[in-house]
């Protein structure tokens, strides 16, 4: 899951458990997929002053649904390439 | 990142739309009490199939559908199958498809047969509130000022809109940035620009906005049994206003 937004490029993941938050990964967003889903719960610890544990992310991950599981998940460099970036 | 869309990426995408439009008339026609969300299923995807394009949800995450169909209190990504519709019944059908490299998405809400006025009520009202959110999908606006005034629109007339789930970009993915909710306060989030295209889709509930994801994984359904109705349209944003690509003309 997307864990803070470093700049108009590169933004936080973290999952809680191979990647805690004290050592989130730097993802490029053009490598990453939104998904119409948010996890409000997780949201609201994140932008209240980060009082979030890996323990919750790893809950909001768990009670995530199907379509929402990637959130934030890189998703694979040949699709991200077909993506293009006009924007 | 927000993917702007040129005049030719524009051209197809409107062209996956109509033809959307034309699966979504094709499957509201076979809603009938008895037939089965498997049923209706099989021929969306004949359907859209026969015509070129490809079914977007399925395989989608492991989806197995080429519609989601969520019945009753189901809100959204009901797994087609044996269920029956029985009269009364409200189907929310959702279906997205992709043609020659662009996809579009559109979802209703159908009575089975004869509904309740309450039915009846809260499926109208989420198309209004849709339209309602279209109308705010300008350039020069902001990203915020579409779903809050579809929650405005729904809440004064006391329902509760979803906020779980979102609406999104679309182009050559079928989910692309940025989230569109369909709450919230106006004057947010980006600056709409022309060459933007969102999936707009208010989810309506009778009663809370609360909802929970079955074990399937997939179906989400309301916390409280209230009805939930979907209504989406593709919708591009030009320099002369909101150009919605999934209406059937």
């Amino acid at each position: 899951m997307v864990v803070d937004v470093i700049d108009d490029r590169f933004v936080a993941v973290a999952d809680g458990d191979a990647r805690p938050l004290r050592r989130p990964k730097k993802k490029n967003a053009k490598h990453l997929e939104a998904y119409p889903y948010v996890d409000h719960r997780l949201a609201a610890g994140l932008s209240n002053g980060g009082r979030v544990t890996d323990a919750d992310v790893r809950e909001a991950l768990a009670r995530s649904p199907a379509m929402g599981a990637a959130e934030g998940r890189e998703v694979d460099e040949e699709s991200a390439e077909g993506r293009g970036d006009r924007g | 990142m927000i993917v702007l869309k040129s005049e030719a990426e524009l051209q197809r995408m409107r062209e996956a739309g109509r033809l959307l439009a034309d699966v979504r008339k094709h499957i509201e026609r076979l809603v009938e009490p008895g037939i089965t969300t498997g049923e209706l299923d099989a021929a969306a995807e004949e359907y859209i199939l026969s015509k070129g394009a490809i079914p977007a949800f399925k395989g989608y995450r492991g989806f197995p559908g080429t519609l989601c169909v969520s019945v009753n209190d189901e809100v959204v990504h009901g797994i087609p199958g044996r269920r029956r519709l029985q009269e009364g019944d409200i189907a929310s059908i959702d279906v997205g498809i992709l043609l020659n490299g662009y996809c579009s998405d559109t979802a209703f809400t159908v009575g089975v047969g004869r509904v309740s006025p309450k039915a009846d009520r809260l499926m109208r009202v989420t198309r209004e509130a849709l339209y309602e959110g279209i109308g705010f999908a300008k350039a020069g606006g902001r990203l915020s000022d579409v779903g809050s005034a579809i929650q405005r629109y729904v809440e004064a007339r006391g329902y509760s809109v979803v906020r779980e789930y979102v609406g999104h970009g679309i182009g050559r993915r079928i989910h692309e940035d940025p989230q569109v909710p369909n709450f919230g306060e106006p004057g947010m989030g980006p600056v709409l620009e022309a060459g933007m295209v969102l999936a707009i889709e208010p989810m309506v509930n009778t009663g809370g906005p609360e909802v929970q994801v079955d074990e399937d994984g997939w179906t989400v359904r309301t916390v409280d049994s209230g009805l939930s109705a979907h209504f989406e349209h593709t919708v591009a944003i030009t320099p002369e206003g909101p150009e919605v690509f999934t209406e059937t003309v």
